[in-house]
C-alpha cells in the first residue's frame, strides 16, 4: 500500500439516463485502489452490447501493471476485443443480434494513472473519445483532458472499437497526458454528459458546483442525484448516462 | 422544457421505449411503378422502392438492437396504395396497420441470401452473402387513390399524436410516381403538417420518381424552380426539413439552404435511397 492511498479519499457516484432501468446503465468504473489506477468508460448506446463492452474496458484497465502506453492499450483492447467476438460468434443469435455483433461495440475511455515519486505524486491520464479527466484545486478548473470545451461534446467521437479491424485507425487517436499533482488537486473522472455540464458550470459565475462537489465528496447521493436531475429538468445537463469518480487526498503531509 | 426559437418547433424530444416515435411509409403502388426508372433498366419503379423500404426497415431495426433484445424505439406503418389502400407488410405481419420495431425484427416474411461486395484496405473487392429480410414486395396494380392513402396515415398520426403529446412527432416518408386520381390531396397535407405534439409539427415528406429522364430537384426552397403544377402541388405538400434533417442531407453531400423542403421531384435511384436516409436517420441521435 502507498503514502497517497492511505491519504487518498475515493467517491463515485453513477445515475442512468431519465427515464431509463438500471439494466440499460451503459457506463463503467473501474477502481484499482492498490494500483493508484483509476477509469471511466462510456458504452455507445447505438452499439452491440456496450455496457459489456465498457465494463471490459474500465475493470481490466485498471488490472493491468502499473504505466501506461499507446502499445500496451492497443494489445489490451485486442484482447478483450477478440475474447468478447469470439463470445459471440458461439451465441445463438437472432439475425439481428448476430449483424449488430459482427459491426462491434464502442466505447469512450478515460483512464488515470497516479504515480509517487519521492514527495511528488504524478498523473497519467490516456483516453479516446469524450470521457474526461477534470483536475479541480481551490475551486478552480485546472485541467479538463481530452476535451476542454463544452463545444467539443455533442459531435460522434472515435471510440475504443472491439472489432479488430476498427482498432488500428481509431487507437491512433489516443490521447495521453501527463501531469504533477498539487497539494489540493482533485481528479474527477466522468463520462461526457457530466463532463459537458461540469466545463460549462466551471466558467459560470454562482454555479452550483461547490455543492456538488461537497455531496460527491460526502458521498450524499440520494442529494447529488435530485441536483443533477433538476439540471437535467433545466435542460443544463443533457439526459444521458452519468459516472463520476472523484479522487481526492488528505491534507496532512506533502504530495 | 420545450425550446421554440422563432415560434418553430424544436425537434429535440428524446426517443425511448416510453417516448418512441412513429414512422409511416406510404407507398404508391399503382401500374405505373412497374415501369424502370428513367426509362431504363431491368428493376422497376415498385422493386426498387420495395427494396429501399426494406433496407430501412432494416436499418430501423439494428439501430434499436442491445445485445440480444429490440428496444421499441419505434413504431412502423407501411400503407400501399393501388389497387387497394390499407397495410402493405407480407408475412406474419401482412394486415398490420401499426407494428412495433421489435415485431417488425422477429418477423420479416422471408430472409433471403443476398450478395455484398465489399472492398478491403487496399481496395481489392470481393462479394460475401448477407442476409436481407424482407417484409414488403413489389407491387403495382391499377390507379392512384392517393389521398384515400393520406387520409389513413392522418388517422394514424393523429391517434399517435393523441397518445404521445409530447414525444417526437411521426414522419410520414411518402413515395409516388404519379397524381392522385382520387382528389386532390392538399387539404390532406396541409391537416397532417397541422397535427402536431409539443416536440413539433407532424413531418411529411415527399418523394416523386420518374419513369422520364427528366432533371431531379432535390428539397427546394423555393417553388418557382419546379416544372409544373404536379411538382408544385408536391412541394407544398412537404413539410420543410427540420434542422436536423437538413444537417443529415448536408452530411449526404446535398447543399441546402434553410427552408428546404422535405421533397424531390423526378428522383433517381440514388435518391430515393438519400431521402429515406434522411427521413429516418435523422433522428437516430435522439435515442
Amino acid at each position: 500500500m502507498t503514502r497517497a492511498s492511505h491519504r487518498m479519499r475515493l467517491s463515485w457516484f453513477r445515475l442512468p439516463k431519465a427515464g431509463a432501468h438500471w439494466a440499460e446503465y451503459e457506463d463503467a468504473i473501474g477502481i484499482n485502489r492498490a494500483a493508484l489506477r483509476f477509469a471511466v468508460a462510456d458504452g455507445a448506446t447505438e452499439s452491440f452490447a456496450s455496457a459489456a463492452w465498457a465494463r471490459l474496458l474500465a475493470l481490466n484497465w485498471v488490472a493491468e501493471p502499473e504505466g501506461i502506453s499507446p502499445e500496451r492499450f492497443q494489445v489490451m483492447v485486442g484482447r478483450l476485443g477478440a475474447g468478447l467476438h469470439e463470445e459471440w460468434s458461439r451465441a445463438e443469435l437472432a439475425w439481428y443480434a448476430e449483424e449488430k455483433a459482427k459491426r462491434g461495440s464502442h466505447a469512450a475511455f478515460a483512464g488515470l494513472q497516479l504515480a509517487e515519486f519521492g514527495d511528488l505524486l504524478m498523473w497519467t491520464a490516456i483516453a479516446l473519445g469524450d470521457a474526461c479527466l477534470m483536475v479541480r484545486n481551490g475551486g478552480k478548473l485546472s485541467e479538463s483532458f481530452p476535451l476542454s470545451s463544452p463545444d467539443q461534446f455533442g459531435t460522434r467521437p472515435i471510440m475504443v472499437p472491439s472489432l479488430a479491424s476498427n482498432q488500428p485507425d481509431a487507437l491512433s487517436h489516443l490521447a495521453i497526458k501527463m501531469g504533477t499533482a498539487r497539494p489540493g488537486d482533485i481528479f474527477l473522472l466522468m463520462t461526457d454528459a457530466a463532463a459537458a455540464w461540469y466545463l460549462v458550470q466551471s466558467e459560470m459565475a454562482g454555479s452550483v458546483l461547490a455543492e456538488f462537489d461537497s455531496l460527491l465528496a460526502n458521498r450524499r447521493h440520494d442529494a447529488l442525484t435530485r441536483l443533477l436531475e433538476a439540471e437535467r429538468t433545466a435542460r443544463r445537463l443533457r439526459n444521458d448516462d452519468i459516472a463520476i469518480l472523484r479522487i481526492a487526498f488528505d491534507e496532512a503531509g506533502s504530495m | 422544457m420545450y425550446r421554440f426559437q422563432d415560434g418553430n418547433p424544436s425537434y429535440i424530444a428524446e426517443i425511448s421505449r416510453t417516448a418512441p416515435t412513429l414512422f409511416i411509409f406510404l407507398l404508391d403502388q399503382s401500374e405505373s411503378m412497374e415501369d424502370p426508372f428513367g426509362g431504363s433498366g431491368a428493376v422497376s419503379k415498385a422493386a426498387f422502392i420495395s427494396d429501399a423500404v426494406n433496407r430501412v426497415l432494416h436499418d430501423l431495426v439494428i439501430r434499436s438492437t442491445k445485445t440480444e433484445e429490440v428496444r421499441n424505439y419505434y413504431y412502423i406503418s407501411v400503407i400501399g396504395y393501388g389497387s387497394t389502400v390499407g397495410p402493405a407488410m407480407a408475412g406474419p405481419l401482412a394486415g398490420r396497420e401499426l407494428v412495433s420495431i421489435a415485431e417488425v425484427a422477429d418477423y420479416p416474411a422471408r430472409i433471403e441470401i443476398r450478395s455484398k461486395t465489399v472492398a478491403d484496405a487496399s481496395g481489392q473487392t470481393s462479394t460475401s452473402p448477407v442476409r436481407f429480410p424482407i417484409w414488403v414486395d413489389p407491387k403495382s396494380e391499377n390507379g392512384t387513390p392517393m389521398c384515400q392513402a393520406l387520409q389513413r396515415a392522418k388517422d394514424l398520426a393523429a391517434e399517435w399524436v393523441s397518445d404521445h403529446p409530447h414525444g417526437f412527432p411521426p414522419t410520414i416518408l411518402h413515395l409516388t410516381d404519379g397524381e392522385s386520381n382520387d382528389g386532390n390531396p392538399i387539404t390532406l397535407a396541409r391537416e397532417i403538417k397541422a397535427l402536431a405534439t409539443t416536440d413539433g409539427n407532424v413531418l411529411i415528406f415527399n418523394c416523386h420518381t420518374s419513369t422520364n429522364r427528366a432533371a431531379k430537384v432535390e428539397y427546394p426552397e423555393d417553388p418557382s424552380r419546379l416544372p409544373d403544377e404536379f411538382a408544385r402541388l408536391l412541394w407544398e405538400m412537404s413539410s420543410i426539413l427540420p434542422e436536423r434533417f437538413r444537417r443529415t442531407a448536408m452530411d449526404l453531400g446535398l447543399t441546402l439552404d434553410e427552408g428546404a423542403a422535405g421533397f424531390v421531384f423526378n428522383a433517381d435511384p440514388s435518391a430515393v435511397v438519400q431521402f429515406f436516409e434522411i427521413g429516418s436517420t435523422s433522428t437516430a441521435r435522439l435515442i
